[in-house]
């Protein structure tokens, strides 16, 4: 694999207009890559920089250290957030994930970027109030350098080879991190079989968080009714695709559910089973429409009963639960793409 | 089917909408081919494998087997 | 003293260019079936032309003189007045 090619300006080249003439932004001012930035930022791996460490799709081209380390520069990121891109790599480019359909997909999914575990506190992440929003520089530019990789790199084009028809603002960047403090239950990462002390990234394709607002639920059978609920509507992604789906509980309503003596499997469970459509309504959208017999369902749905209640997913370990977020009672649901989600160790 | 790719990025270019057959086996290799021909968003639809050694009637309905998605390819309505 | 930047995208892939504009109807249009000639592709394509018809299309069927080459100029030539292509078998 050849080195990056060096660009040189001339003097009256704008660095940073001269990225949006190449086509490397994301609409947004990048931070013009230089010889020194570069380097800089790859003093925050010991990998040599021409290892390759995925080919992203859907050019499939490779994604080296210093293609990486170069992305992360523009994205803004320190050097320090490197070793977390790394991970996030190696996890969207996980084949379970099917990236290149994601990527070229009319279904506005994008990955999402969870980490857990100590390197959250070391680069000052935001578990915390307005996780998903802006203000944070390690959430936003990891985030950032994730889908300025997918661009550049997979050459995942508005348009032309990414195929969204509507997109969604995570396009820009959609990085949080698990507020692991203030979780009842296990995160994320340890759920999946890691040490608490091993940090960890998790993708995930999805879509924008819908909001789960709900005050006055005291014990955890209401607050859940309202989950399912908010889980459970027409336009779903899920209702045709199946697949994984995700809700992110603040605090206050973990603590809710938690308090009533209710784990994570409980709430799988109860979600999984409460979170569900009739034939009669779900037939009347989707992708298959009145064809009901054409849907990806399990096989033990009826399609032929209209009262038969169609699931979510196929299973209840296909709801992952994580715990961000600040005071307040807001959650959020993020439905997925149709594949699962990946978690890698962070080296 | 790298031949095949090749034509009906050719056809595309000149305007005309395309799906090429092959057995699914051969998928991935055609879309590799149309990535590195600049037309990764060229539509290639995948029949059950075996098929050259099929009788007449069985490849025909092969063919009418995969008409539905060969429709939705020429007219966009795949859906996802 | 010249800014450099190093380059972050893919390298050696060539620049995208998008699919053409898809068919909003089938009925009335022309719709080429280019056989490559491997092995069975000649009924495959034939099924499909008699379901096109009957969807109202007009269909021309084109062969290549061999599968081991790309079209010759003429093949393609031959499908330029069609509204879609479609072709079988590439393996």
């Amino acid at each position: 694999m050849a080195v990056a090619t060096r660009h040189t300006l001339t003097s009256t080249d704008d660095p940073i207009q001269y990225c949006y003439d190449r086509g490397w932004t994301d609409g947004l001012p990048v931070v013009p890559p230089t010889e020194d930035r570069v380097a800089a930022m790859l003093e925050g791996t010991a990998l040599p920089r021409d290892r390759v460490i995925a080919k992203i799709p859907p050019a499939w081209a490779e994604a080296t250290v210093e293609k990486i380390a170069i992305n992360c520069v523009m994205a803004g990121c320190l050097p320090s957030y490197l070793p977390v891109v790394l991970a996030a790599v190696r996890a969207m480019t996980d084949p379970a994930l099917n990236l290149n359909g994601m990527q070229c997909s009319t279904h506005l999914s994008t990955p999402l970027v969870v980490v857990n575990g100590p390197i959250r506190t070391a680069l000052g992440m935001n578990s915390g109030s307005n996780v998903f929003g802006q203000g944070n520089r390690a959430n936003a530019t990891i985030g950032r350098a994730v889908k300025l990789i997918l661009t550049n790199i997979g050459r995942a084009i508005p348009g032309v080879t990414d195929k969204a028809t509507l997109g969604h603002p995570g396009k820009y960047t959609y990085c949080i991190a698990e507020n692991e403090e203030q979780s009842p239950w296990d995160p994320l990462h340890v759920e999946r079989g890691l040490k608490r002390e091993q940090s960890a990234v998790t993708i995930f394709g999805c879509e924008a968080p819908h909001n789960i607002n709900n005050q006055a639920s005291r014990n955890a059978f209401d607050l859940c009714h309202t989950i399912a609920d908010t889980m459970a509507t027409l336009g779903k992604n899920m209702f045709y695709a199946q697949g994984e789906v995700m809700v992110v509980f603040c605090p206050s309503h973990a603590e809710t559910i938690a308090a009533d003596g209710w784990s994570k499997l409980h709430v799988k469970e109860y979600l999984y089973e409460k979170a569900r459509k009739p034939v009669r309504l779900v037939k009347l959208g989707g992708l298959y429409g009145r064809e009901v017999a054409r849907n990806f369902w399990p096989r033990w749905v009826n399609r032929t009963d209209e009262d038969e209640m169609v699931p979510l997913v196929r299973r209840p370990s296909e709801i992952t639960l994580v715990v961000a977020g600040g005071p307040g009672r807001h959650s959020a649901f993020l439905p997925g793409w149709a594949t699962p989600s990946v978690t890698v160790p962070i080296d | 089917m790298s031949c095949s790719v090749h034509d009906m990025v050719e056809m595309e270019r000149k305007g005309i909408a395309t799906v090429t057959l092959c057995t699914a086996g051969f998928l991935n290799a055609g879309a590799q081919k149309a990535v590195m021909s600049g037309m990764p968003d060229l539509r290639i639809v995948g029949i059950p494998f075996p098929f050259a050694s099929l009788p007449p009637e069985q490849a025909r309905a092969r063919g009418l087997d995969a008409f539905e998605a060969i429709v939705a390819a020429l007219t966009g309505a795949e859906g996802r | 003293m010249s800014v450099v930047l190093l380059d972050p995208s893919a390298e050696g892939v060539p620049d995208f260019v998008p699919i053409a504009d898809r068919l909003k109807e089938l009925a009335g249009k022309r719709i080429g079936l280019l056989d490559n000639i491997k092995h069975n592709a000649e009924y495959l394509l034939a099924a499909v032309g008699t379901r096109l018809e009957e969807l109202g299309c007009e269909v021309k069927a084109v062969r290549k003189k061999t599968y081991t080459k790309i079209a010759e100029p003429p093949v393609l030539a031959a499908l330029e007045d069609c509204d879609a292509v479609v072709t079988a078998i590439g393996d």
